[in-house]
């Protein structure tokens, strides 16, 4: 629809950004997180590290090591990322101004009613 | 719970081996170079995942995928087009050849797979077309095959059968309709229109509904209710503006009104020749019951559900027989047919049309052989640049995507050139195909036909491009590397491409018999003796409006006015009439009887048509014996008739035809006798490639009909009289719609148009064929000469001559060439049978034909030869010792 304001990410990856900024560290936690399935978080958190809104790294290996598990791959939110974010944000707010105005202006005989 | 506890770890472990073995599974997919990287972090997910491990690892399989689409991703396929770029630039010859080569083979195909299957293929556009059928009448003694029927057979058959849903008729002509011409008077300018006289079922049985109105109702198909019309959606927008409010009004139709019933969809068709109306039979029970003798309708019917065309041959046969016995007088040995509707209109340009698809599959696999002979080729001479990159690290994964790359980007030039040709092809035979090809005007271009010529030639492209860099080159990257481009073919290669190169010479020897044998036809067929002489002559054809002319004094008075005016114009030297013109395709025929003969002596099936005086003389003609007719063979004067020279072969032998009185009937029968005054030289009336048949002219004085045909020989240029001939008609009666005048000479052209179009075909095929395999030829034996630089070099070292130089190189074309002409041949022979339903006095297994082909494409070989053989003569034996 063209009188909507677009927003800069699909809706999904824009979940997976806010769950990361909630404090979810890893793939495990996203679907967690946002109870969007596996098939959905691991390609979305691999297509936000393409684009560099999320960055990732190795633990450190001896932590791990030492607790007797497998190091873990953390991601993070980049600066990008959350600029991007704050831009999505933005646009979800511009729309629900927008349906306002827009409703404000179709009905204002109920309005005074 | 200890043991629950147990259990349920043994259940996660199971389960941890199916997510271990998805995750493994999908790791394939994963680029190598963060394969390990990816497999570890999926380790610790599972690892971490407190159960479901199975349903978590599912997510395993869009990630690896995702990954491996970010791997391929835009910059490097764009690195790769770009590479592809310049090597296409750096070597334009294999560029331009290869492209084009797949623009023929694409564009070709495409084209004519959209006409066959439009035409002969897809269903028929009207509802359930596999139940609709045609009905024709048999009759062995007339040589009868597929004859009109007679109105009174089809009111039996009608009402008799059990197998037909529906029957209809409209008035047929050969094995079309036969289109009356009617003018539209009124409003405007009158204006001749071509219509359809039908029953008032016809458009019910196809399941066509007007777009506007309705169709015609059950009781107008009789007299006094007939004064109705349906219109095309054509005539609709030209004369009337689209306007709906048509239905309902009368329209004035050769003086007669006739209401507006209908309007059709823009889409109907039933034959090629667009139609404007549609008009009823306006029959009455008599008129129905007494034609049994006429033969004129055209019959198709609806089959009932269940019952398939041999049960209702079967059942149209027994009404035949009944008939038969009931009406011995004109129905012994009368039988009928029953065929598919599709089969019916389609029928008789089935083996051109399978011609030309055989042909086209030729050059599609011409075209085939020489782009894998092309890529083959290529991939040898890159071996070495392949050896290189592969040593300096590309993966072998990465040198088959960029052949990939190369390929695909050949087939979207070659596709994209193909595309526009296969377009413009289809739009040039719709816009000038001949009228005899059925169903032109649903004929578009095939997206089914070139998604699947494309996928074939760039497929063989892909096989044959990257197939070898996979398998024979990159592997053995020391050997390349060390021994150079030279031994890059490799013998299993050279084997293929002989291979590949014969078959392109043979099938485009097959290709070009095929053209030469139609070109041939063409040729007889124009120089053919029509009997008369189409130069400086015009022909004009006049439909009189039934209204105005009801009598036959009428006719023939304005017959009379007509031709004295245009006698009398300045530049016409002859003028005459005749009921049927030239070429016009079919004459009405009958029986006949030779006076004081035995009664079981009689003519059958002998053609008919209305002369004027001087209408023999007009079209350049001659009468050979006796007389012309003249003024005086009127009515109420002694009936005469002149006959052709082949009537006179076949049944005046040994007598003087002159005198003799013969009638149009059986012995026994009721027509009145007439005298042959005069004998015609044979001239062809129906169609240039048929035999004049024995033919009796009556006076058209004494037979006038609303329609005849004026032929003037000039002695000027035919064309420039045109407007004064226009004038004198319409001078004459201004309400006439002012016809056509056709030089003598273009009716011919159209009459051979359908031979000139299979021929230009053909031609372009054999063109397109031969060009193909000139250019596999000539890159196969110049490849194989620059392969053996370095053997010719060491040999003219050792004291090789120039001449055992060509030998080598030239024998090994020779041995090429001649098994590839033997294969060919055998294939050309092969095909001759269905050649032949498509010639013109040449045989198709034609000697000269065959030999020409041979010669011409020795020639064109030895041309291919040439360039290799001259490369190889200048060979300097330094520089090939010193490449090493």
């Amino acid at each position: 629809m063209l009188h909507m304001s677009r927003l800069p990410l699909r809706p999904t990856l824009v979940a997976v950004l806010q769950a990361l900024v909630a404090g979810a560290r890893h793939g495990f936690d996203v679907i967690t997180a946002t109870g969007l399935p596996s098939g959905t978080v691991y390609p979305a958190l691999a297509r936000l590290e393409h684009e560099g809104f999320v960055e990732s790294r190795w633990e450190d290996h001896k932590v791990a090591q030492k607790e007797k598990r497998p190091p873990r791959r953390y991601y993070e939110v980049t600066t990008a990322g959350e600029k991007i974010l704050a831009t999505a944000a933005a646009a979800l707010k511009e729309r629900e101004r927008a349906a306002r105005a827009r409703l404000r202006a179709f009905r204002p005989a109920r309005a005074k009613a | 719970m200890r043991t629950n506890a147990k259990a349920a770890k043994a259940a996660k472990k199971r389960f941890a081996g199916v997510a271990q073995a998805i995750v493994g599974a999908a790791s394939v997919f994963v680029p190598k170079w963060r394969r390990n990287d990816w497999r570890r972090e999926w380790d610790a997910e599972l690892w971490y995942a407190p159960r479901g491990a199975v349903r978590l690892s599912a997510g395993a399989v869009p990630h690896a995928l995702r990954l491996l689409h970010q791997h391929w991703s835009l910059d490097m396929i764009v690195q790769d087009i770009r590479y592809g770029c310049r090597m296409l630039r750096r070597n334009p010859g294999f560029a331009v050849v290869a492209s084009l080569t797949l623009a023929i083979g694409i564009g070709a195909t495409t084209a004519v797979f959209s006409i066959v299957n439009a035409v002969l293929w897809r269903d028929l556009p009207y509802r359930d077309p596999e139940k609709l059928v045609q009905l024709w009448e048999t009759n062995p003694d007339r040589h009868w095959t597929e004859a009109e029927c007679a109105p009174a057979n089809f009111a039996d058959w009608k009402r008799e059968n059990r197998s037909f849903d529906d029957m209809a008729a409209y008035w047929g002509s050969a094995r079309d309709a036969w289109i009356m011409t009617y003018a539209l008077t009124g409003a405007g300018e009158p204006e001749r229109l071509k219509g359809m006289t039908v029953t008032a079922n016809f458009f019910s049985i196809l399941g066509v509904q007007p777009a506007f109105g309705r169709a015609f109702a059950a009781d107008e198909d009789w007299r006094g209710k007939d004064d109705v019309v349906v219109i095309s959606a054509g005539l609709w927008q030209r004369r009337f503006g689209g306007d709906p409010l048509l239905v309902g009004r009368t329209i004035s139709l050769d003086g007669r009104a006739r209401t507006v019933v209908g309007i059709l969809p823009a889409s109907f068709r039933f034959n090629n020749t667009a139609m404007d109306i549609w008009v009823p039979m306006g029959w009455t029970p008599e008129s129905i019951a007494n034609t049994r003798r006429a033969h004129n309708l055209r019959v198709i019917a609806r089959l009932n559900p269940g019952v398939g065309v041999a049960q209702a041959q079967e059942d149209i046969d027994r009404i035949a027989k009944d008939l038969e016995r009931r009406y011995p007088e004109t129905n012994t040995h009368m039988g009928a047919g029953v065929g598919p509707l599709q089969e019916w209109i389609v029928g008789p340009s089935r083996t051109a049309l399978q011609v030309f698809l055989g042909a086209v599959a030729f050059v599609l696999l011409v075209a085939c052989a020489n782009v894998a002979n092309l890529m083959l080729a290529r991939g040898a001479a890159r071996a070495r640049e392949l050896a290189i990159r592969s040593a300096l690290g590309a993966s072998s994964t990465r040198l088959v995507r960029q052949m990939l790359t190369e390929s695909v980007l050949l087939a979207s030039i070659g596709g994209a050139l193909g595309l526009l040709l296969a377009y413009t092809a289809v739009r040039a035979v719709v816009a000038s195909g001949p009228t005899s090809l059925p169903r032109l005007h649903e004929i578009h271009l095939d997206r089914a036909a070139l998604a699947f010529t494309m996928i074939v030639i760039v497929a063989t492209g892909i096989v044959f491009g990257v197939v070898p860099a996979r398998l024979g080159r990159v592997r053995d990257v020391t050997r390349s590397l060390r021994t150079g481009v030279r031994e890059g073919g490799g013998s299993g290669g050279g084997r293929v491409r002989h291979a590949l190169v014969v078959a392109e010479l043979a099938m485009s020897l097959a290709l070009l018999v095929g053209a030469t044998l139609l070109a041939r036809s063409f040729v007889k067929l124009n120089y053919v003796d029509l009997g008369f002489v189409p130069d400086q002559a015009a022909s004009v054809e006049i439909v009189l409006a039934r209204s105005t002319y009801n009598t036959a004094e009428r006719q023939s008075a304005f017959l009379d006015r007509v031709l004295e005016r245009v006698r009398a114009t300045p530049g016409v030297v002859a003028a005459g009439a005749a009921q049927r013109g030239l070429l016009d395709g079919f004459l009405w025929s009958s029986d006949f009887t030779v006076d004081h003969r035995p009664p079981d002596e009689f003519g059958i099936e002998v053609r008919h048509n209305e002369l004027s005086p001087g209408y023999i003389e007009a079209i350049g003609g001659r009468i050979l014996r006796g007389r012309d007719f003249n003024e005086s063979d009127r009515t109420g004067a002694p009936r005469t008739v002149l006959v052709n020279d082949a009537l006179v072969r076949r049944y005046f032998r040994n007598e003087d035809p002159i005198g003799q009185r013969l009638n149009f009937d059986r012995p026994g029968g009721k027509s009145p006798w007439r005298t042959i005054v005069g004998v015609v030289r044979d001239y062809r009336e129906e169609q240039v490639g048929v035999e004049p048949r024995p033919t009796i002219y009556e006076s058209l004085a004494v037979n006038t009909d609303l329609m005849f045909t004026v032929v003037l020989r000039t002695s000027i240029d035919a064309a420039a009289i045109a407007p004064t001939i226009r004038s004198i008609i319409h001078d004459i009666d201004p309400n006439l719609p002012v016809p056509a005048v056709a030089p003598l000479a273009a009716r011919v052209g159209e009459a051979l148009a359908p031979y000139r179009f299979s021929t230009t075909l053909m031609a372009a095929f054999a063109f397109a064929g031969v060009v193909l395999a000139t250019v596999g030829l000539y890159g196969v034996l110049s490849y194989l000469a620059s392969q053996r630089t370095h053997e010719i070099g060491v040999r003219m070292a050792l004291g090789a001559s120039g001449g055992d130089v060509v030998r080598l190189v030239a024998r090994q074309a020779l041995v090429l060439t001649a098994i590839g002409m033997t294969a060919g041949l055998v294939l050309a022979l092969l095909s001759g049978r269905l050649m032949s339903g498509l010639l013109f006095g040449v045989n198709a297994y034609d000697l000269t034909t065959y030999v020409l082909v041979v010669a011409l494409l020795s020639l064109v070989a030895m041309g291919a030869v040439l360039a290799p053989v001259r490369r190889a003569l200048r060979v300097s034996p330094l520089l090939a010792l010193r490449a090493e």
